[in-house]
């Protein structure tokens, strides 16, 4: 039996040695290759964290979700570079990739910001679906930590394997939690998104960068529900909101694949005509 | 409390130490596993507990009582009681509600309107599992194979035991309550092969199956036919890496507490031919349905057309176990006939294990591809929630839309790669129970192999899904 229990032991020991150097070698490989070549679902913000490290002149920033990602591809542009990746993310994310990319590119900060964000997932908060996976796994790191307000922090801190999110192997596995699995209902915006984005537009005041917001193409279908949910709430008759929902561009059911992404075929190639 | 995660990994650490620590007689180690099981059990559902010990409780009883008495008719009389009562809660907690459209449905056909209700009606999980056994035990008192047990705690640790509850194997009870009635001592050569086996059932679960659910669980409606195709193929290989997964998961925590399961899988898919598939898919089940069905209806003892029709009365039954749908019965209908063949022109199965020393010849290979090919188009049947569902599928297989690139296999790739490790392996070890049961004398080689198959795990897993047999 002892023998059994020290093997065992050896057993576990020599695997987290193993795993956590293999940890370093895929997180290292990653960022010099910039491509996630790991099984996680989150490889798309690995990917858009690894561009807001680099320095890199460019007009336009465009920050979002993944309709936004899939409006803007595009990598090889000098004017544009998209950090959007997922909704998963909540302004709390996009604000930290944002802050990332400029303190990176202080010296030649981009000359506007766009967010691009889909009408109904103003309400999602960091309780969402895949805010372990996507958010708290990518973010919830030195290098991160200072761009999060307190309650976050101390939220968080509360999640399974917390003291496990700053090592690099737990952080490219695809271990997940999620704290609920559905949008909450309630506010437009909740309030938690809104302290995010008035961050973000006050580092962008701060450093003389324009920030605009828009939506990405929405279902036809919605329309209705937006509208209803939009009008008379708590910050909507804020300008930037105003103008956001100007620019929310209603297409077929049809050409929408799920209740957000567009169909392959009906992508813009130029959205914003930003190119 | 799933096999896979860190919750099972802490109470099965617990009940190790206390099962063999505290476990000084066999009824102490007895009663630990009842506890564990329960507790185990009602994890799930707390309010499914009372079902499971009232059961447990009624066939204890019955199979006394079958024992005491002399006269065969009596006894068998007891026994019928006892199966109607087993089959009774299966086909209520289980069927109630597909019969009750069904015949709504029948009867809405003939232009009769019913206004029956179905019940809201929660199936208890693993009640197939437990039902059979219940059900064996009692058939083979009254048959005499075994004599009841007498010890409650002995009998509801057969019923309930943890491992294999929820999905299996269903170990007859004489292979499995002789084993309760000694007390276990720790065995380290059995328990570092259940380590290795448990090992191997998690890559096959979290690495192959899960990782591929991820690619399989999508929209047939927006799917084109080559991606329907490559999910159909993908679901043959995940169906099987998850269940025998589970089963290696199962075995493996039995060994360690000192206790042998039968085995459950014997590689099916490198068998050629729907007869030597069915000796090595759910081979426990299988051995049920053989033993309480076939044999019972005369088996193969009897005219060839009465052989043919017990076979389609086994598999249709089969089919039926796996839930209350017509595509299981489709399933199971078309597993029959695929079966046909061999029973017409009396063709004997493989003998198990493989001979690896025996050559295989291209015709074998052929086979094999071809018995894949018909198994992977009865998952199809087997995987729909309804014949409408199954139409929509198999007409987007048959469209233009099949000469198309298929979609996302980039998802797949990692799963894929493991899933063509695990048949290779599977392969070169046919020939014993699972492929780390004998390993390289090589410390540097086996360790190598237990770290390559941890490090896929945390770094290749897929999304955790729930075990696809407990479904049923």
């Amino acid at each position: 039996m002892r023998k059994f229990i020290f093997k065992i032991f050896i057993f576990f020991i020599t695997s987290y040695v193993f795993i956590y150097c293999l940890g370093a070698i895929f997180s290292f490989l990653i960022n010099k290759s910039g491509k996630n070549f790991l099984n996680n679902a989150d490889y798309k913000v690995t990917e858009a964290i690894i561009k807001s490290r680099q320095h890199k002149k460019t007009k336009k920033l465009i920050i979002g979700d993944s309709v936004g990602a899939s409006l803007y591809s595009n990598d090889n542009n000098e004017n544009v570079i998209s950090l959007a990746t997922t909704v998963a993310l909540t302004t709390v994310g996009q604000y930290c990739l944002m802050a990332n990319f400029i303190e990176n590119n202080r010296n030649n900060p981009p000359e506007e910001v766009i967010l691009i964000y889909n009408p109904i997932c103003w309400n999602n908060t960091l309780e969402g679906p895949l805010a372990y996976s996507c958010f708290a796994k990518n973010f919830y790191n030195d290098e991160f930590m200072s761009y999060l307000d307190e309650k976050e922090i101390t939220y968080i801190s509360k999640w399974p394997y917390a003291k496990l999110l700053n090592q690099k192997w737990f952080a490219l596995s695809p271990v997940s939690y999620s704290a609920i699995e559905n949008l909450p209902k309630g506010e437009y915006i909740s309030p938690q998104q809104y302290r995010y984005l008035k961050k973000m537009i006050s580092l962008c005041l701060d450093k003389n960068i324009k920030f605009s917001m828009y939506s990405g193409p929405v279902r036809e279908s919605l329309k209705n529900q937006i509208e209803k949910s939009f009008k008379g709430k708590e910050h909507t008759n804020e300008p930037i909101f105003q103008d956001y929902y100007s620019s929310i561009k209603y297409m077929p059911d049809s050409c929408f694949i799920d209740q957000l992404h567009l169909k392959k075929e009906f992508i813009p190639t130029d959205y914003l005509n930003l190119y | 409390m799933s096999f896979t995660s860190i919750t099972f990994l802490i109470f099965f650490v617990l009940i190790f130490f206390l099962y063999y620590f505290l476990g000084k007689s066999k009824n102490i180690q007895n009663t630990i596993l009842l506890i564990a099981s329960y507790f185990f059990y009602g994890y799930a559902d707390w309010r499914l507990l009372p079902l499971l010990l009232i059961s447990t409780l009624i066939f204890y009883v019955v199979g006394l009582g079958v024992e005491k008495q002399k006269s065969i008719s009596i006894k068998k009389t007891f026994t019928g009681i006892a199966v109607f009562l087993g089959v009774g809660l299966l086909l209520y907690f289980k069927y109630a509600n597909f019969f009750l459209q069904s015949f709504a449905t029948l009867f809405s056909t003939f232009g009769l309107k019913t206004n029956w209700e179905t019940f809201s009606i929660v199936m208890p999980l693993g009640i197939s599992f437990f039902t059979f056994k219940l059900i064996s035990y009692i058939v083979d008192i009254q048959k005499g194979y075994i004599k009841p047990e007498t010890n409650f705690i002995s009998f509801a640790t057969y019923i309930s035991f943890f491992p294999t509850i929820l999905s299996g194997p269903i170990d007859r009870s004489c292979n499995f309550l002789p084993q309760l009635n000694k007390k276990r001592i720790f065995n380290y050569t059995l328990a570092v092969d259940g380590c290795r086996q448990i090992l191997w059932g998690l890559f096959k679960k979290m690495v192959v199956a899960d990782g591929l659910s991820i690619f399989i669980n999508r929209d047939i409606e927006h799917s084109n036919g080559s991606t329907l195709l490559l999910v159909a193929i993908f679901y043959s290989i995940q169906i099987y890496a998850d269940f025998s997964g589970y089963s290696d998961i199962a075995i493996g925590i039995g060994k360690i507490l000192g206790i042998k399961i039968t085995p459950n899988f014997r590689y099916p898919y490198f068998s050629q031919s729907v007869n030597g598939f069915w000796r090595r898919w759910h081979i426990s089940l299988l051995t049920w349905f053989r033993y309480y069905l076939y044999f019972p209806l005369g088996g193969s003892h009897c005219s060839k057309v009465k052989c043919i029709r017990n076979t389609f009365i086994v598999f249709l039954v089969s089919g039926l176990w796996h839930g209350a749908n017509w595509n299981f019965i489709l399933w199971g209908v078309l597993h029959a006939l695929f079966f046909l063949p061999s029973l017409i022109l009396e063709n004997k199965p493989q003998i198990v294990p493989f001979d690896k020393k025996q050559p295989i010849t291209l015709r074998g290979y052929i086979k094999m591809f071809g018995l894949f090919v018909v198994i992977t188009f009865t998952w199809i049947v087997f995987r729909m929630n309804s014949i409408q569902d199954l139409l929509l599928y198999l007409s987007k297989i048959f469209s233009p839309s099949l000469f198309r690139l298929p979609e996302d296999v980039i998802w797949a790739l990692p799963s894929l790669i493991a899933g063509f490790f695990m048949f290779l392996f599977e392969w070169n070890k046919r020939n014993i129970e699972y492929p780390m049961a004998i390993m390289s004398k090589n410390r540097m080689i086996r360790w190598s192999l237990y770290l390559i198959l941890v490090a896929s795990i945390i770094f290749y897993q897929g999304k955790q899904t729930e075990f696809i047999y407990f479904n049923f």
